[in-house]
């Protein structure tokens, strides 16, 4: 029994990879370019705790 | 160090045995003088030669005041003397900083001057990739997790691995399944966000093979035309992850529109990031918040709305 998260996983996967994608996977613009670090992410619910201590 | 003048090589010997005699103080202040006499005559290479045992000599006594404020002085003659960013410069600022303790109290503001440094002498908008590497691994010795992420995503392949690593220890330090995605998000959006697919593609090959390997979930692999999917019956969130970065690479928009419509819970949770990345990926413009007294004020005095 195919949940339907599953059907649309399958279905999504067809059609994303139809074509061949604009940027290949392999595709990594050079850092000299990155002019934008993107959005803050959120802090995460637990702390790290330090191997150092 | 075979090229360092007699002169110099005799002011370090006597530096190093005032150092071991506990003579802190006194040290400092000759080879500041020495060095400030160098840079009067514009011998450069010889008071970075000088500042740099110097700083490193304290560095390795304890003395981190000192050790540091050796390593500000050396980042001035850097500007100064316009060292550009290559192999030898930035080597010499990782020997420093690796000897640095990373419970220097002044040693974020290290970080960022040397960083600083490498911004404004190479052509990296965000600093040197391998200086970033170990400034990553010091934060992560530090505790300062947060700053070590910023750092290692702009890093170079090693800081990948060092960040894959980092997500992982953090989340089985609680152990708690359910935050997975929570940890692996954060590896897919720094490297789509910088559009480095190859390194988004490479971590989440590395960390979800791992939360495979040691939490046994139900998954199951999707090979679709080379692009492989672990499917996870349980946890939304990794499928959806997987699907935003294939869907990034297409660049279509459709596709992004209607992942998003499907998992409108992960969705909802990332809005942020993926507004980022619809303007990004998808040329889809960011609706401006709307702001309706200041649509008003606007409209009455006849300027454009907003800022």
């Amino acid at each position: 029994m195919a949940s339907p998260e599953h059907e649309f996983v399958s279905k999504f996967l067809t059609l994303a990879t139809l074509n061949q994608p604009v940027l290949p996977a392999d595709y990594k613009k050079p850092l000299q370019q990155v002019n934008s670090l993107g959005v803050a992410l959120p802090a995460l619910k637990y702390k790290y705790h330090s191997k150092k201590t | 160090m075979s090229s360092m003048n007699v002169k110099l090589q005799r002011t370090l010997q006597r530096f190093q045995i005032k150092i071991e005699a506990g003579d802190f103080y006194e040290a400092h202040q000759t080879l500041r003088t020495i060095a400030n006499r160098y840079v009067r005559s514009k011998s450069y290479q010889d008071a970075i030669d000088l500042i740099t045992q110097g700083s490193l000599s304290f560095l390795k006594a304890g003395q981190g005041g000192s050790g540091t404020d050796l390593i500000f002085y050396l980042l001035e003659v850097y500007d100064l003397a316009q060292i550009d960013v290559d192999e030898t410069s930035v080597s010499r600022l990782v020997q420093l900083l690796m000897a640095v303790d990373a419970s220097e109290p002044n040693l974020k503001d290290v970080v960022t001057g040397m960083n600083n440094w490498s911004i404004k002498f190479s052509e990296f908008k965000f600093g040197d990739p391998s200086l970033h590497n170990v400034i990553g691994s010091k934060f992560i010795e530090g505790g300062y997790v947060y700053e070590a992420e910023r750092y290692l995503m702009l890093g170079n392949h090693d800081s990948l691995l060092k960040y894959v690593e980092l997500l992982w220890d953090w989340f089985k330090q609680e152990n708690d399944a359910s935050s997975i995605g929570d940890y692996f998000s954060r590896l897919v959006f720094s490297y789509l966000f910088i559009s480095n697919l190859a390194w988004a593609y490479e971590a989440k090959e590395l960390f979800l093979q791992l939360f495979i390997d040691q939490f046994h979930p139900q998954v199951e692999t999707f090979d679709k035309n080379g692009f492989k999917l672990f499917f996870f019956s349980e946890i939304a969130d990794l499928n959806f992850l997987q699907l935003l970065l294939l869907t990034c690479q297409t660049k279509n928009k459709e596709l992004f529109l209607n992942l998003k419509d499907h998992y409108s819970g992960s969705s909802q949770k990332y809005s942020n990031e993926l507004e980022f990345l619809g303007q990004e990926y998808f040329g889809i413009v960011a609706k401006k918040q709307s702001n309706l007294l200041q649509d008003m004020m606007a409209g009455f005095l006849g300027g454009p709305g907003g800022i």
